[in-house]
């Protein structure tokens, strides 16, 4: 797409809206979630998954090398309404990267785990 | 190279947040909303033109699939398909600006593969009555809701550029009727299969009936009257269908 330099300064119509950021909450428990994933701590994470999610935060703590991973990096990010979908990658030497997706949403004032997609191996979430 | 690939197969940038159709409404409901988007949601512009500029590119997608899915079909079936890509990757232009426009951005909520499911069909006359009938004329009734949204709001931006996709989107309602016709002439059970796998798709975009059909003006234009029109069925006199007249919607002048 061509670039039309800056909005501001170019003739037509400019945005009526202001793009949504992720609050900072959200971001700070994924962040938090990333780690106890990196360190194992299976017992903290399942305390973050919501019911419905247990048994995927489960299976998403069970392909960890725990304490191994020293790097986690944030792929990428959307959300629908509330809800926000964190997409991330942990690594470290000799390992296999480690790509999950969870879905993260208030409940009670606490961010929690809805939904935890193991995507190690997998094109994408919407490999059957 | 492979022909009727899964959605996965999809190049999508690695940044992209993508989801099953299945875990984006389990997203909805566990926020004690409904299953669709509604226009009660805080970001109900950005999630519409989000979710119609995916549909776009996975539309252009389609139709370029369906161009190379089928290489015996005629060659005016393929060349109204090439011209289908074109049109749609014009469109995802489109609404990427309008994203852009609205203050969002292709990426900001997820994609789901429910569109990608429609392709699965080995006969070209599927594939026609699937995405073309049922797909595009689903987007018919969408874009002119958007546009009377835009006209109530008093915005000629999102009303004209709406406006010039669903122009473009009656043609492509047209064509897969038009399509449907020839590729089964003389043969009806392949009608009846494609008439089948088009009901399916509306089924699934109705929520299986939950929610009811429409009738919009525009989309009659393209001769498809209803989700469940079987207007194209071969008749021994086929006649002419009379087209019914658009409801006159009020034009802004200011652009």
């Amino acid at each position: 797409m061509p670039d039309l330099g800056h909005r501001s300064n170019v003739m037509g119509p400019q945005p009526i809206g202001t793009r949504t950021s992720i609050p900072p909450a959200a971001l700070n428990a994924y962040t938090v979630i990333a780690d106890l994933l990196a360190r194992g701590d299976r017992g903290a994470l399942e305390a973050l998954a919501m019911p419905q999610a247990a048994a995927e935060v489960a299976g998403l703590a069970s392909e960890v090398a725990p304490g191994l991973y020293e790097q986690r990096e944030l792929i990428g990010s959307a959300h629908i309404i509330q809800h926000w979908y964190f997409k991330a990658k942990i690594s470290g030497p000799g390992l296999t990267p480690l790509t999950f997706q969870i879905r993260l949403g208030e409940n009670e004032g606490r961010w929690m785990i809805w939904e935890a997609t193991n995507l190690s191996g997998k094109r994408s979430a919407w490999t059957k | 190279m492979e022909k009727m690939i899964p959605v996965d197969r999809l190049a999508r940038p690695e940044h992209h947040i993508l989801v099953p159709a299945a875990n984006a409404r389990r997203a909805r409901t566990d926020q004690g909303r409904g299953i669709t988007v509604s226009p009660f949601d805080e970001d109900f512009l950005k999630g519409r033109l989000h979710g119609i500029c995916a549909g776009e590119f996975q539309a252009m997608e389609a139709a370029g699939r369906t161009l190379f899915d089928f290489p015996d079909a005629p060659w005016e079936f393929q060349l109204d398909m090439a011209r289908q890509v074109w049109d749609e990757s014009r469109h995802a232009e489109i609404y990427m600006k309008l994203l852009e426009y609205v203050g969002s951005y292709l990426g900001e909520f997820p994609e789901s593969e429910v569109l990608w499911s429609c392709t699965q069909a080995d006969d070209p006359a599927c594939r026609v009555a699937g995405i073309n009938r049922g797909l595009e004329g689903l987007a018919c009734d969408v874009f002119e809701q958007i546009i009377r949204l835009a006209q109530k709001m008093g915005d000629a931006v999102i009303e004209r550029a709406v406006d010039y996709v669903l122009a473009d989107e009656i043609t492509h309602v047209r064509m897969g009727s038009k399509w449907m016709r020839k590729l089964t002439e003389g043969d009806p059970e392949r009608y009846a299969k494609a008439a089948a796998f088009q009901e399916s798709i509306d089924l699934t975009f109705t929520f299986a009936g939950a929610v009811p059909p429409v009738r919009i003006p525009d989309r009659s234009l393209s001769t498809s009257t209803t989700r469940t029109s079987n207007s194209t069925r071969p008749s021994p006199s086929p006649k002419k269908r009379a087209c019914s007249p658009a409801l006159p919607r009020k034009r802004s002048n200011v652009w």
